[in-house]
């Protein structure tokens, strides 16, 4: 009985802990993910850029845990995490410090637990996953219809290139106080 | 003695329980009237003006908008706005607006044939290439983002490679031995190159855990050895000398 209640004591201060875990979950909209159960790692990379990345911008802790809404209305829970490493005694581990790795875990509509990694310096990572073929590129599967899914986007008009300079303009860039140049993140799915 | 004990214990029981009915008010969601929308008009209903971003400052980098807690350094403004999902179901989410567009990438209007010709010794164009061909032609995009790596030395390539072609680590608690496998090598490889020596650590006792024995690791370490052989040669043919992996025959 002692030991029963002793227990009960510790655990008490977790209680709360356990049963507000998805109380402070935030409700996100991802306007390009599509389909979780085809493509749930469209819900992976906008969690990834929701927390790093060059468009990051929740705070960590408040991106523990959230859900990703699309516009068709399926609603996934995503848990980030590092991937934490430590020591291995006779079979043991514990961890200690975090990886520069995160785990980040799905739970889709169905009840499937999705779990995948990603690197914590990409500057973005692409939503969707599945890029539109380039100008010209009339070789290779359809990469926007070919699996039944139609693009996000919906636009079924022709692709235009983006306007870019071409009369011999440079941009001249200045490195900084160190001499570095910076990074500049492309947009990569223009 | 166990008087006490039942006592702290009733008191314990009572603040988690008093905490549990009363949650933090930022931690909740805000809520949103929804009444008056018109279901199935449109898929998506933003709010015809947003609410502006009420921020409370905190001396951590971080603030208080709409009752969550974001980033100072954002790019982005933070809307709460109303969705209409196509069978009539409205929701409120978050979102972040970005306050101004990337720029579009430089070679972004060439094709892929012109960026499979600059490749050969033009990082950027092989990295844009292979990011393009990551589902259409993977072994390809694989090519293309080892050889970007083997040009400008930047490990975020393979890192790319193995975070979008290696998918997923595990389903329902299963490790998929398979995709580990694929980012312990690449990990392996950005670990020889300079990268983070802890990755493949990590990779390395999560295989042992599923069960994947010491030759089939040294199998794997072999690869990462080759592929660091392939990017070699790589720069021998377009720099005429090594500059990776601990060699140098300049």
């Amino acid at each position: 009985m002692r030991k029963l209640l002793v227990a009960i004591l510790l655990m008490a201060p977790l209680l709360p802990e356990i049963s507000l875990a998805q109380l402070g979950a935030t409700e996100n909209f991802c306007e390009r993910c599509r389909d979780p159960y085809k493509h749930p790692d469209d819900y992976v990379n906008f969690a990834y850029g929701q927390v790093y990345g060059n468009e990051g911008w929740m705070d960590f802790d408040q991106a523990d845990d959230f859900y990703i809404r699309n516009p068709d209305g399926f609603v996934v829970y995503v848990d980030v995490d590092y991937v934490m490493h430590g020591f291995s005694l006779v079979g043991l581990s514990l961890p200690i410090w975090p990886s520069n790795m995160l785990q980040i875990t799905l739970a889709l509509p169905n009840g499937t637990i999705y779990t995948t990694r990603r690197g914590v310096f990409h500057r973005t990572l692409p939503v969707p996953t599945s890029k539109r073929p380039a100008p010209g590129d009339t070789g290779g599967p359809d990469n926007d219809g070919g699996d039944g899914v139609d693009d996000p986007e919906g636009d079924d008009e022709e692709w235009e290139p983006p306007e870019i300079e071409r009369n011999g303009t440079v941009r001249i860039e200045d490195p900084d106080e160190n001499g570095e140049f910076s990074d500049t993140d492309w947009c990569e799915e223009c | 003695m166990n008087r006490i004990i039942i006592v702290i214990t009733a008191l314990a029981a009572a603040i988690a329980y008093s905490i549990y009915v009363n949650p933090d008010e930022s931690a909740a969601l805000p809520e949103r009237a929804s009444a008056g929308a018109e279901p199935g008009f449109s898929p998506i209903v933003p709010d015809a003006a947003p609410e502006p971003e009420q921020i409370v400052d905190a001396d951590d980098g971080t603030e208080v908008v709409l009752g969550i807690r974001v980033r100072k350094d954002r790019k982005c403004t933070v809307e709460l706005k109303d969705y209409v999902t196509p069978d009539g179901r409205m929701f409120s989410a978050y979102t972040c607006t970005p306050n101004e567009p990337r720029p579009a990438h430089p070679y972004a209007h060439y094709d892929n044939e012109t960026l499979a010709n600059m490749s050969w010794s033009d990082a950027e164009a092989a990295a844009l290439l292979g990011q393009r061909l990551i589902d259409q032609d993977t072994g390809r995009s694989y090519e293309l983002l080892i050889r970007a790596t083997a040009l400008d030395g930047d490990t975020r390539h393979i890192a790319w490679l193995a975070d979008m072609a290696f998918n997923p680590t595990a389903v329902n608690g299963e490790p998929h031995v398979a995709n580990l496998e694929g980012r312990y090598k690449l990990a392996e490889l950005n670990a020889r190159l300079g990268s983070d020596p802890v990755l493949p650590k990590v990779l390395r006792r999560e295989l042992s855990s599923a069960g994947v024995g010491k030759d089939r690791l040294s199998e794997l370490d072999a690869r990462a050895d080759a592929l660091l052989r392939v990017m070699q040669d790589i720069q021998r043919e377009v720099y005429g000398e090594v500059r990776i992996g601990g060699q140098d025959d300049a």
